[in-house]
């Protein structure tokens, strides 16, 4: 326990220099596609001892809630909590340094030449495959909802909506998720 | 690119996109190919499927 108030002393001395090399260090662990949030568990838990596991776990809850990608909103909380603002900043930009640099110079350098054949049938089979691990993703998240033909229809809905009447997402958001939390919630009071 | 304002336009539509886009980026993905390929024509949808298989292939392309 003493230890623990210890810790939370030392919460204001955690450098901005090593928020920022942590999760540096989280995004070069993530090469490849390993969880980034196993290894900023283990950084930011285990080997930093920034914050407790049950605070970790409570970040990715929330995070998971937040719209955009968990690991930057993990990045975003841990780094508020240990420094504030500026904290935030530091850790999301030690996360985000490599992905945008490499973004920027092997991307601008690749686009230059994609008219080669060669890169066109590398970056053409690339896509495919990431195409249709976006499907994949989809349909895993499709799954649970099989037997309940009301998820089916608004699932279906917004697929048509999207895809073959070109509506912008924003409109199909505001329109198809109101609608889909009152039948949900109408199905839920017949249930009882 | 067309103008000054292009910079912009994507700036802030990218920013009302990603505070909706619960479930990670794959659900903007199609508005996004309707921004720059086709209201605004930036680029044309080879481009964008290049940008993609690159981006997918990026750490962390969460």
């Amino acid at each position: 326990m003493t230890e623990m108030a210890q810790r939370q002393e030392l919460d204001q001395a955690v450098p901005l220099a090593a928020l920022f090399t942590a999760f540096f260090a989280v995004c070069l662990y993530g090469v490849g596609g390993g969880s980034g949030i196993v290894w900023a568990r283990r950084i930011a838990v285990e080997n930093r001892r920034w914050i407790s596991d049950r605070e970790f776990a409570d970040i990715v809850s929330l995070c998971q809630f937040m719209p955009g990608p968990n690991i930057v909103g993990i990045a975003v909380c841990v780094g508020a909590k240990m420094r504030g603002t500026t904290g935030t900043i530091a850790a999301v930009s030690g996360f985000l340094v490599i992905p945008w640099a490499i973004g920027f110079s092997v991307g601008l350098l690749f686009l230059e030449y994609a008219h080669l054949p060669i890169l066109r049938n590398i970056l053409g089979g690339i896509a495919a495959t990431a195409a249709g691990l976006l499907i994949a993703t989809g349909i895993r998240l499709l799954m649970p909802h099989w037997r309940r033909p009301a998820a089916l229809l608004f699932a279906g809905l917004a697929f048509g909506l999207i895809t073959f009447a070109k509506l912008p997402l924003l409109a199909v958001l505001f329109v198809l998720v109101p609608l889909s939390i009152a039948l949900a919630a109408i199905e839920k009071a017949r249930a009882r | 690119m067309t103008g000054p304002s292009a910079p912009l336009a994507l700036t802030v539509h990218l920013a009302l996109l990603s505070s909706i886009s619960f479930g990670g980026f794959p659900t903007v993905l199609p508005d996004v190919r309707n921004f720059v390929v086709g209201t605004h024509s930036w680029m044309t949808d080879q481009d964008f499927a290049n940008i993609f298989a690159m981006g997918s292939r990026f750490p962390d392309r969460t």
